[in-house]
């Protein structure tokens, strides 16, 4: 019996299982809040000792992500000014190339040198695993916008975009997946935006959601499946074959998309399992960057930073916001979940679980460029961010389910299984309880000490050892400085020298951040799924671009 | 990229593996022995001072840092430790360390050589009259109310006593009536063939005075009222209570009968009737019950023929307090002191300050809840001072690491917790027989100098911000190694 990706409608076993895995990491991140708390007056003298381990592995942490990240951002740099379209033709003649034992080329700067060579690694990669690509002129890309509340000057960007790029844009479907639900002005937009842009396209087409279909939620994924269905009937008729098609969801808001289709086309023919595989760029937060409070502006960039490091760790990497994957595996697996909020991860564990534990993620070294999530005012932008990372953290719903999976299925490796749920686990109880024990549990263990801790040596080893930690913290905190200080849009704001200044001192805020902006609305989402308490899928405002 | 992050990931496993159990035990106090090549198990010395900054000497070699510092990985042994600093005694002490151990002395006060004292107010007093645990104390230059002055020693401003009732100024005094925690003060004035019995609010702007001598017929043994309720006064004369409503004027003769104890506190009204038994009322309802079920309680009271003052102090402590014995409850195990106690104060700690006229002793608070007062020689008084002559006030100085006190006429001040022999100094001379006041959240002694009869007031402690001594302690709980 095939697996129901569905935390609804379930029964019986499957119910159960659920729910107690709903109920897990809810439960472990208070066990552990709770649990240090108690131990902090119960048995200061204990929870110190822990508290060391535990500042000691987080730093220790701290430090393993920072190597990554810069690793991350080398690679980026490096596939900087790449000409995808240059090495699609080489793809396309995989076989000359190769035999031609690679040129020597005349190449000035170590970047191009090194990611000519990475380029001549995966070629040769290709040609060992024999499954050679489909020549570039065959594929077709099928790029699926979802709107609702956006107007065209939000969608619009990102079109033009594509239309610009280097990807010949008449292989390339794109569909405006319009919700039914949407304002009149909105759909007036669209179609004018259909007008304007269709002539440059294999097609445009604007497919409207009917609202409340039997057996969805009010979620992005019910929307985008409902489009992807009709684009396959699309292909279908006219002939063309789905292993050819390449799907990619962006939010409406996502632009920088003019090289990202030849990025996604070149990473798709030279990955052997390539109908296996989803393909998952970097996502920044450029749009609007200036326009955002400082703590909107930090708490971005440190999600870019997230995803970056996740990018040096493929096997586990997981789909997160835009992304791309095979069109063919996508109806396979039954398109995105129409229940789900957390759509953008939940297609992966799909996948994952459908082809027993033969699908992957690959990262590409390009940037894709969103919106921040910004309100009327400082109170209401607070308020927007805190209920868009809530939504992110509702991701843990996709535990339960992945969880209930892992369960029951028995086609996936056993160690495949215990890590990608241990990993899981650790994601969303550290991101929920770290913060708090860094804050504010470390500091109990000295404040509620029993005269047992007081006098002993531990007590006065306590607040050094934090001291010389926090200090090596610092230096992941200069790290984050500087990166974020070169990943920025050399944009109105980039020029104006105070800001830029002022930019280096938001970082120092980022602990309050964190704990308020992202372990916070973490423990709440996590609090609700172990509840059983419902959550909303909310729309986040999007702005329209000044330029 | 697979394969770095591998290696990576195992050299960084590989680091905590060692790193964690190192730290930890480094935290316990173990070290390597540089000489030895062996682990050792240390302990530490926290030293905080009052001035910070002070130069500190192990045995006799010159440790890097001044306090507030502490000194980490101490071999076993005893040490001794000198502070110096600039314009103050040194401190010496010495420490026995143990390992694993922490000897904290975290409020060492440095004795200035010589004491800052300042002119407050010229001119010769007669008395200085403290009420206690409030913001004034009153001067006399004379007898009479147009002598009285009421000194608001937060804002360090003086007032007279009399603000309003002016024809009071000729009328001469000669007893007052004090209650702790009350501005209320009652003074009986007048010549003997006229009595008055004045009941005073004192404000920072002088005192609200009522006359209220018709409710007190005869001049009683004492006087007390609630301070929380301070319109109802009680007079207490041989074997009877009366009560008088100072807002009403209504007069309640013979309020309670055969008392052999009272107090007042709390919003109701504490006796000891003729069996012993501690009886307990709302003040105003005449509901006597017994207040606390202790058959020990009433064995101890029955002991001596006393007459004992009921104090409730802090928390669940009452303190009995009799000519010959006093005995202090706190809800468990009464404990009898064979002496007449002067004095009894509470701190912040739960800890009680008792003092006799030659005896300074401490009753702490163990670590769960209960004031150690069984008998078992388990939390017995802890005697630090017993060489005085005639101690009449006592008072925590310093959050309770120091006590202040008179004896006669001379202040001095004392570790209340000492290791080894107590650290006394000397801090001044008072007017012979006038009180002082110290006021601990300023740090600042009020007395009448000896000579003069002036008001100076005299810096003990002066006080620092609480976010200072927080970012002291920090900071030297977080410096680094020896």
């Amino acid at each position: 019996m095939a697996f129901i990706y569905s935390r609804n409608n379930l029964i019986g076993r499957q119910k159960a299982l659920g729910r107690f895995f709903e109920i897990l990491p809810g439960a472990l991140s208070w066990l552990l809040l709770i649990g240090m708390f108690i131990l902090s007056f119960k048995a200061s003298f204990i929870a110190a000792l822990i508290m060391i381990a535990f500042i000691l592995y987080w730093v220790m942490r701290l430090f393993y992500m920072n190597i990554f990240l810069i690793i991350s951002y080398v690679r980026l740099a490096v596939e900087a000014r790449t000409d995808w379209m240059e090495r699609i033709r080489d793809v396309d003649n995989v076989e000359a190339f190769c035999r031609s034992s690679f040129p020597a080329e005349r190449v000035s700067s170590w970047r191009e040198r090194r990611s000519r060579s990475i380029h001549r690694g995966l070629l040769t990669g290709l040609m060992k695993s024999g499954c050679l690509p489909p020549k570039s002129s065959e594929i077709c890309h099928l790029v699926i916008i979802p709107v609702i509340k956006e107007c065209r000057a939000v969608v619009e960007p990102g079109i033009r975009g594509i239309v610009e790029g280097g990807f010949p844009a008449k292989q390339v479907l794109l569909v405006i997946a319009l919700e039914d639900a949407a304002s009149d002005s909105v759909k007036d937009d669209m179609r004018a935006l259909a007008a304007a842009y269709k002539a440059y396209f294999l097609d445009l087409v604007i497919i409207t959601h009917p609202c409340d279909l039997p057996g969805e939620a009010r979620v992005k994924g019910a929307n985008c499946t409902y489009a992807a269905k009709k684009a396959a009937e699309f292909f279908t008729v006219r002939g063309m074959a789905l292993k050819n098609i390449v799907v990619s969801c962006f939010d409406a808001d996502t632009s920088s998309l003019s090289d990202y289709l030849s990025c996604l086309t070149y990473h798709y023919l030279i990955t052997p399992d390539r109908n296996r595989s989803s393909y998952q760029p970097i996502p920044v937060y450029h749009n609007n960057i200036w326009e955002a409070p400082s703590f909107a502006r930090v708490m971005e960039i440190g999600t870019s930073f997230f995803q970056m490091i996740e990018s040096t760790n493929p096997c586990k990497l997981v789909t997160f916001s835009s992304h791309s994957m095979s069109f063919s595996a996508l109806v396979e697996i039954g398109y995105w979940p129409v229940d789900m909020i957390s759509d953008d991860s939940a297609v992966f564990w799909k996948a994952l679980i459908h082809y027993k534990g033969q699908y992957r993620v690959v990262p590409m070294y390009t940037t894709l460029s969103m919106d921040i999530a910004i309100g009327q005012g400082w109170w209401k932008t607070m308020v927007s961010i805190y209920k868009q990372k809530r939504r992110w953290a509702w991701g843990v719903e996709n535990f339960a389910v992945v969880a209930r999976a892992f369960f029951e299925q028995s086609g996936i490796p056993l160690a495949q299984r215990i890590v990608y749920i241990t990993k899981l686990l650790d994601t969303f109880v550290s991101w929920a309880t770290w913060s708090f024990l860094l804050a504010i549990i470390s500091w109990l263990p000295t404040i509620f000490a029993s005269r047992e801790f007081t006098t002993s040596t531990a007590y006065y080893a306590l607040p050094r050892i934090k001291g010389t930690i926090f200090g090596l913290a610092s230096i992941g905190v200069i790290v984050c400085m500087v990166l974020s200080y070169s990943l920025l849009p050399r944009e109105a704001g980039w020029r104006h020298l105070g800001r830029r200044i002022l930019h280096l001192f938001e970082w120092l805020f980022m602990p309050a951040f964190i704990l308020g902006l992202s372990a916070f609305p973490a423990l709440d989402a996590q609090t609700r799924l172990m509840m059983g308490w419902p959550m909303v899928f909310q729309v986040t405002e999007k702005s329209a671009r000044k330029k | 990229m697979e394969m770095i992050r591998r290696v990576v990931f195992y050299i960084f496993f590989a680091v905590y593996i060692i790193l964690c159990p190192l730290l930890i035990l480094n935290s316990l106090g173990y070290i390597v022995y540089p000489f030895k090549e062996k682990l050792v198990h240390t302990g530490v010395i926290h030293l905080s001072s009052w001035p910070s900054g002070a130069q500190v000497f192990i045995e006799k070699s010159h440790y890097a840092e001044t306090t507030p510092t502490t000194i980490r990985d101490l071999v076993p042994g005893e040490y001794s430790i000198r502070l110096e600093l600039k314009g103050y005694h040194s401190w010496t002490q010495k420490v026995l360390v143990q390992d694993g151990k922490a000897a904290a002395f975290d409020k060492i006060l440095l004795i200035p050589n010589d004491w800052n004292s300042k002119l407050l107010k010229s001119g010769s007093f007669k008395d200085l009259m403290p009420l206690p645990e409030t913001d004034y104390f009153l001067l006399a230059r004379g007898d009479q109310f147009k002598d009285l002055s009421v000194y608001d020693w937060k804002k360090e401003t003086a007032q007279p006593f009399l603000n309003i009732e002016r024809d009071l100024a000729g009328l001469r005094f000669s007893s007052f009536f004090f209650r702790e925690e009350s501005a209320a003060v009652l003074v009986l004035a007048g010549p003997l063939w006229d009595r008055k019995y004045l009941y005073a609010q004192v404000t920072g702007k002088g005192a609200e005075v009522r006359d209220i001598s018709k409710l007190i017929p005869e001049r009683p043994l004492t006087l007390q009222w609630d301070p929380e309720n301070p319109d109802n006064v009680f007079a207490l004369y041989e074997g009877h209570v009366d009560r008088l409503d100072t807002v009403t004027s209504a007069f309640y003769p013979k309020y309670v009968e055969g008392v052999r104890g009272w107090g007042i506190a709390r919003d109701q009204i504490y006796i000891i009737d003729e069996n012993n038994n501690v009886l307990a009322s709302p003040i105003g309802k005449k509901d006597f019950k017994p207040a606390f079920e202790s058959p020990e309680l009433v064995d101890m009271l029955s002991r001596e023929k006393d007459f004992y003052e009921i104090k409730p102090v802090a928390g669940n402590v009452v303190v009995f307090l009799g000519s010959h014995s006093s005995v202090i409850f706190a809800g468990r195990q009464p404990y009898l002191i064979n002496e007449e106690l002067v004095g009894v104060k509470p701190d912040s700690d739960g800890r009680l300050l008792v003092w006799t006229e030659k005896s300074i002793g401490i009753l702490d608070r163990s670590d769960q809840d209960e004031l150690k007062v069984s008998g078992g020689g388990f939390g017995k008084v802890r005697w630090v001072f017993g060489q005085g002559k005639d101690i009449r006030q006592c008072f925590w100085a310093h959050d309770g690491s120091h006590v202040v006190f008179r004896d006669g006429n001379n202040i001095f001040i004392l570790e209340s917790e000492p290791r080894g022999a107590a650290h006394l100094e000397p801090v001044t001379v008072s007017k012979e027989n006038a009180s002082v006041v110290y006021a601990e959240t300023k740090g600042v002694l009020y007395y009448l100098g000896a000579q003069d009869g002036k008001l100076y007031a005299l810096d003990i402690v002066p006080r620092k911000s609480v976010a200072q001594v927080l970012l002291m302690e920090e900071s030297a709980l977080g410096k680094g190694d020896q």
